[in-house]
């Protein structure tokens, strides 16, 4: 019995009935499957996905605390693995017992957490222009309409383009609007049909997204 | 030869990356103001609010993410000022944890008038985002949320009275999403309710909108900063989307130039030496 | 300006600053902000999941609606995940979320991203204009990249491309399409960063005339 509740097969079987209801109220409709649906997604999945929130938050927290135990690591490191442990209980304190709309977690987020975010997120903006001096060279014929195609979309995205050409804008629309949206209906229609067979390998149990 | 040797130490990165400060920062404080045109997607999202009937219901999904939400801010503000400026309902809820703080900035901007909350526009909580919750949020409002942002239960607002289902909407406008979440409104609002969906949305994710765009699933959509100045500019309200232009202007010609002096170095490097 | 403003300008221009010092050499400056950005995030995330499930989920529960106690016993199972030897329990809940976001997802990409793309892309208008030569040319590279996409083989030459030139012909233009299609998507990338960037460098461009009142 705990060897059948500890398998695969089980939460594959659960899987079925619950893709079984969402294509079956989807294809059929009747109040029965509406009802199955409605209580599958308003009251199971929401629940479930911000619990999964909380578990994952948690998983982050305790890998931080075993990296920071771990006697290899550098003083630094172990320092800052508690710094963020710590920072997030502060802050998980302050927001449940005072409130988010309180005067001390808006401080917190607007001056300290969202640009520290952003900042990191924008240092790429320097590794894309050495990119584009050392990696972005048009080695072969692709490279050359990849480069093209994506110098046309940013000049026809700049405002300026338009004042060094007028043709930056029509020429750049016509790129966004015809190769780009042949290429992304192409991309759509493959990715469409690999969800598909993602699925119907996932119901088979040859996908291993169970964590096995 | 001392020149070449600094210059070799200081290393071509250090060099590109104070390029990047220098063509960032000068026209922030030497603006230009060169003109934005127009393009069709955001003059088609402008033009469907603008002849939405007076007392429309419009759902606003706010799926801002911190990370990524200067890019669609200039949009978003400019979109809120016209959504409440004229005669709707609105129905706004958050997707992202960041959602409730980013919006209280931007609300800052928008003027009420004779709005009365609870009668004209309703703040709905945070839900996590999925796409499960885009449909639920179409089947069953009250099922996903028991009250609004400040506590009052739905059943004692008046808007909601008889909103609680997609089809109660005449459009849904999908806010500073990150991504996906367009895409979660066309797939699980448009698709099986008829709802058109309205989209204020990233530069990354504009360009897989395109096809939903041309095949009538979205009915328009913004670009990043550059289509929140041209929505500031349809509304006739400059903010930050037409203030950055310029720095957007500039940063773009440093990167096209670094591209072409790259690859005019590699023609070089490839003609047979005489 | 009051000093809990000035204070907090004064703290998000020395976060950017210390973060910036990456480009020169990776330091504890940066090491600092990204463990301070990283913990205030979980924190922030936690709090409001938390605050959704206290203001909708627990009061429906405890006013009546006991099918609710299932889902969220069901939640709590994703606990298992912390634990390696109750890993086996977190699948339940996995599998029914996976379940109903594949589900969901391929219901909704049927009409969206198949039936009305393919409807949209063989809707050729045949008016002597840029409209109508633009809708024949979008035919052709659809069916040139999805050419592509279905006869290419990892690893091994592409199909066909030996015996039928046409099919060779079509899937290389079908490549020139996804080349110019992933160009648009870098330019787009580049701009949404460079907007993030715009709105941090503007923090601390416009930091000292703030401090004065001048802004």
């Amino acid at each position: 019995m705990s060897k059948t509740l500890k398998g695969k097969e089980l939460p594959i079987l659960v899987m079925w009935i619950v893709v079984l209801i969402v294509f079956s109220s989807y294809f059929f409709g009747g109040s029965t499957l509406e009802s199955a649906f409605k209580t599958l997604t308003v009251d199971w999945a929401i629940i479930i996905t911000n619990i999964a929130i909380v578990v994952g938050s948690l998983a982050l927290m305790q890998r931080s605390i075993t990296l920071a135990r771990r006697e290899k690591s550098d003083k630094v490191d172990r320092f800052m693995q508690i710094w963020t442990v710590v920072l997030a209980v502060i802050l998980f304190i302050i927001g449940t017992t005072l409130g988010i709309k309180s005067n001390i977690y808006s401080w917190i987020y607007n001056y300290i957490l969202l640009p520290s975010w952003q900042t990191v997120y924008t240092l790429i903006i320097f590794f894309m222009a050495t990119a584009s001096y050392r990696a972005y060279r048009a080695n072969n014929k692709y490279a050359v309409v990849l480069l093209i195609s994506g110098v046309l979309v940013l000049m026809r995205n700049a405002p300026v383009g338009a004042s060094i050409w007028s043709g930056f804008q029509d020429i750049g629309s016509w790129v966004l609007d015809v190769v780009n949206l042949s290429g992304s209906r192409a991309i759509m229609i493959g990715a469409m049909i690999g969800a598909i067979s993602l699925l119907i390998k996932i119901l088979t149990g040859r996908e291993k997204i169970l964590g096995e | 030869m001392r020149k070449t040797a600094t210059l070799q130490k200081i290393g071509y990165r250090k060099i590109i990356y104070l390029l990047v400060l220098l063509s960032a920062t000068i026209p922030m404080l030497y603006p230009i103001g060169l003109p934005v045109i127009v393009t069709k997607q955001t003059q088609d999202l402008y033009e469907y609010i603008e002849k939405l009937p007076s007392g429309s219901n419009v759902a606003i999904e706010f799926a801002a993410y911190a990370g990524m939400y200067p890019d669609a801010q200039a949009a978003t503000r400019a979109g809120l000022i016209h959504l409440f400026r004229r005669p709707l309902n609105i129905v706004l809820w958050h997707t992202t944890a960041d959602g409730p703080m980013l919006l209280s900035g931007e609300m800052k901007y928008v003027k009420m008038g004779n709005r009365v909350y609870g009668k004209d526009h309703v703040f709905l909580p945070y839900v996590a985002g999925s796409e499960a919750t885009t449909a639920a949020l179409g089947t069953n409002i009250r099922g996903v949320f028991k009250s609004d942002s400040y506590g009052t239960p739905i059943d004692q607002i008046p808007l909601m009275k008889d909103i609680n289902k997609a089809e109660d909407f005449a459009v849904i406008l999908v806010m500073a999403s990150a991504g996906g979440n367009e895409e979660w409104a066309v797939r699980q609002w448009m698709i099986p309710h008829h709802i058109p969906v309205g989209a204020y949305t990233i530069s990354i994710t504009y360009p897989m909108l395109i096809p939903y765009w041309r095949a009538g699933s979205v009915i328009g959509m913004t670009n990043g900063v550059r289509g929140g100045a041209e929505y500031e500019a349809l509304i006739g309200s400059p903010g930050p989307g037409l203030r950055r232009t310029d720095v957007m202007s500039s940063v773009s010609l440093l990167y096209v130039a670094l591209i072409v002096v790259a690859n005019v170095e590699m023609m070089r490097e490839k003609r047979p030496k005489q | 300006m009051d000093y809990a403003t000035m204070l907090g300008e004064t703290v998000t221009v020395l976060f950017i600053i210390m973060c910036y010092t990456y480009l020169i050499k990776e330091n504890v400056l940066f090491k600092f902000v990204q463990a301070t950005y990283v913990g205030l995030g979980i924190g922030h995330g936690l709090v409001m999941v938390v605050g959704y499930l206290t203001s909708s989920t627990f009061p429906a529960i405890a006013a009546g609606n006991i099918s609710l106690i299932l889902p969220l016993a069901m939640g709590l199972l994703l606990f298992g995940r912390l634990k390696r030897q109750y890993f086996w329990v977190y699948r339940y809940p996995l599998a029914l979320l996976v379940g109903a976001g594949l589900g969901l997802q391929i219901m909704g990409m049927l009409k969206a991203s198949l039936i009305d793309q393919m409807i949209s892309t063989m809707s050729i208008s045949l008016t002597p204009n840029l409209a109508g030569f633009n809708s024949v040319i979008i035919v052709f590279f659809v069916i040139a990249s999805m050419t592509y996409f279905l006869f290419t083989v990892r690893g091994k030459e592409p199909a066909g491309s030996a015996m039928n030139p046409l099919l060779s012909t079509m899937m290389k233009i079908g490549q020139y399409v996804l080349m110019g299609a992933i160009g648009a998507g870098f330019a787009a990338s580049f701009l949404g960063r460079l907007a993030v960037f715009m709105d941090v460098l503007e923090r601390v461009v416009y930091f000292i005339p703030r401090m004065l009142g001048l802004m």
